[in-house]
């Protein structure tokens, strides 16, 4: 049985324990997204070179399309020195992207008085609504967008919740959910729970029959050699000991 | 009275929707039905071929929406049947030499004359494509029982839903023998995928092949099983009850199809 099973670059070891709000540089990612209550929280690698943090958050808020929208962002300067055009062109990006800037964390003083004129608002440490490890087993957000239709080819829906649809989620469409996403119906498109980082998030269709499907950081793939015939029955798709596990789903949804 | 204008449309390219729109066109017209066929591949102009009305043509759609000549003198008369035309399109021009607003125009002008507008859509799902469906007010799919067609068509479909409602859908070169091995979706399948109502299934069928170098459709040949089942779903169009052969073959292409990860 071939299963794949990795990383998506720049969102692995969020499960670091709490460093209010200020990330030290450890040199690999650029920035890191947590989905803290307040909304996403942008962790800025403090000691990388701003134009190559930039263009990361650009490149990924790019791939999100539109997943963050509206969503009330912090953003986490930590000691960075940052200076006036630095910030606009960030704040360019993140207003392009449709993010509403809540505050900023930073720890410099220059640094702090320019956001601050700038007209955000700034603190000291992530406020201490640092729920993301032992909150409820679900989500980031607390209500789920319900579909009624089929998502066809080429139709993509995206949420910062928990995701319901009941009908079919055909190959080349694309559910992109904070939470979990339940397909009432067969399931053989994309579908990428738990986004960005939520591991606890599941994945539940009538029929699951996708080619590749996410949870949170990771990724697995259909298996391409193997040849089943069975008749569709419900199941659950979960993150277990870092991989994606599917197993028929009777109505208990506890994780074991 | 106000004629029904139908898009004949598919995504992918090649999979039959010129022939099917000339074999509807002549079916309709069997059935004494006003019909008007539109070339909306402008470019790539086929349907005249098929037809083999290629040498008949003197004006064409887009001089006619330039206004370069009236409707009435761009409409090839066909050879068989006097209630039968073409509106051919230009081979030298772009799909962008008329808009959607254009062939809306123009639609509503040829519905009032003719029972049915069928219109031959181009591949794709760009202006040529917005182009032929701003018009029609009902579509015809076309999709082959093969994985990419129908994801195109899956697409088209989704497309359609927003200004025509649920198309109807026609298979296309559907192989027994291929379903029965299982190296074919087989109508299930599709229909599972869709989720649209069936129209018809043409088989596969070399006469239809033969018919259109010849220029004339399949359906004019009524020993052939694509020209029969194109006559089946002249009369469904027509509003018939006519049961659909089946070709669902043993067992599903589809489930074999994405078994995988790690499954306890
Ligand atoms: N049922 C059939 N059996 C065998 N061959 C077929 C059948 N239907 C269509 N064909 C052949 O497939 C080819 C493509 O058909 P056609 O030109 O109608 O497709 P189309 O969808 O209009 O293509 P395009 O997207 O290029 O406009 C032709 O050679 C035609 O003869
Ligand atoms: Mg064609």
């Amino acid at each position: 049985m071939i299963f794949l099973l990795q990383h998506i670059v720049s969102w692995s070891g969020v499960e670091t324990p709490e460093c209010e709000g200020i990330v030290s540089g450890g040199g690999e990612e650029l920035f890191t997204i947590k989905g803290l209550k307040g909304g996403p929280t942008f962790l800025f690698n403090d000691k990388a070179p701003f134009a190559e943090v930039i263009k990361a958050v650009e490149e990924e808020l790019a791939r999100a399309n539109g997943f963050f929208r509206d969503s009330p962002a912090i953003l986490a300067f930590g000691s960075r020195v940052l200076n006036k055009e630095e910030w606009r062109a960030l704040k360019e990006i993140l207003h392009r992207e449709g993010l509403l800037l809540r505050y900023a964390v930073a720890t410099e003083p220059t640094s702090r008085e320019l956001l601050y004129k700038e007209g955000l608002p700034v603190r000291d440490s992530l406020a201490a609504a640092q729920e993301t490890k032992k909150g409820p087993p679900t989500i980031k957000g607390s209500n789920a967008l319900y579909l009624r239709r089929n998502l066809r080819s080429g139709q993509k829906e995206v949420f910062e919740g928990n995701v319901v649809l009941v009908g079919d989620v055909n190959q080349g469409a694309e559910i992109l959910a904070g939470g979990d996403a339940i397909v009432f119906g067969t399931l053989r498109g994309v579908v990428h729970a738990g986004y960005p980082d939520n591991r606890e998030a599941v994945v539940i269709a009538l029929n699951l029959v996708p080619l590749q499907l996410r949870i949170g950081p990771f990724i697995g793939r259909a298996d391409e050699g193997q040849n089943h015939r069975r008749p569709p029955q419900p199941e659950i798709a979960r993150v277990k000991d870092e991989r994606i596990v599917i197993e028929p789903y009777h109505g208990d949804y506890r994780r074991p | 009275m106000s004629g029904r204008a139908i898009v004949i449309t598919s995504g992918k390219g090649g999979v039959g929707k010129t022939t099917a729109t000339a074999n509807l066109g002549v079916g309709l017209a069997k059935h004494g039905c006003k019909v008007v066929m539109v070339d909306g591949d402008i470019g790539l102009r086929n349907l005249d071929i098929i037809m083999g009305l290629e040498n008949r043509i003197v004006y064409h759609l887009v001089d006619v929406v330039r206004g370069r000549c009236q409707v009435r003198q761009a409409l090839v008369k066909d050879k068989r049947f006097p209630n039968l035309c073409l509106l051919p399109a230009s081979q030298v021009d772009q799909k962008e030499a008329i808009t959607p607003e254009q062939m809306r125009d123009l639609t509503a002008q040829l519905r009032e004359e003719f029972d049915f507008v069928l219109i031959d859509c181009p591949a794709g799902i760009e202006q040529g494509f917005r182009n032929a469906v701003a018009g029609a007010d009902e579509a015809i799919v076309i999709t082959t029982p093969d994985v990419s067609p129908v994801r195109d068509a899956d697409r088209v479909i989704g497309l359609l839903q927003n200004s025509l409602g649920d198309p109807q859908l026609i298979i296309n070169r559907m192989s027994p023998e291929m379903v029965k091995r299982g190296d074919m979706l087989n109508q299930q399948d599709v229909l599972d995928i869709l989720a649209v109502r069936l129209l018809g299934i043409v088989p596969e069928d070399e006469e239809v092949v033969i018919a259109g170098n010849r220029g004339a459709p399949v359906i004019l040949n009524e020993r052939s099983r694509s020209g029969q089942a194109y006559a089946r779903i002249v009369r469904r169009i027509l509003g018939e009850d006519v049961p659909i052969p089946e070709f669902n073959g043993n067992g599903s292409f589809l489930n074999r199809l994405g078994r995988f990860f790690l499954r306890r």
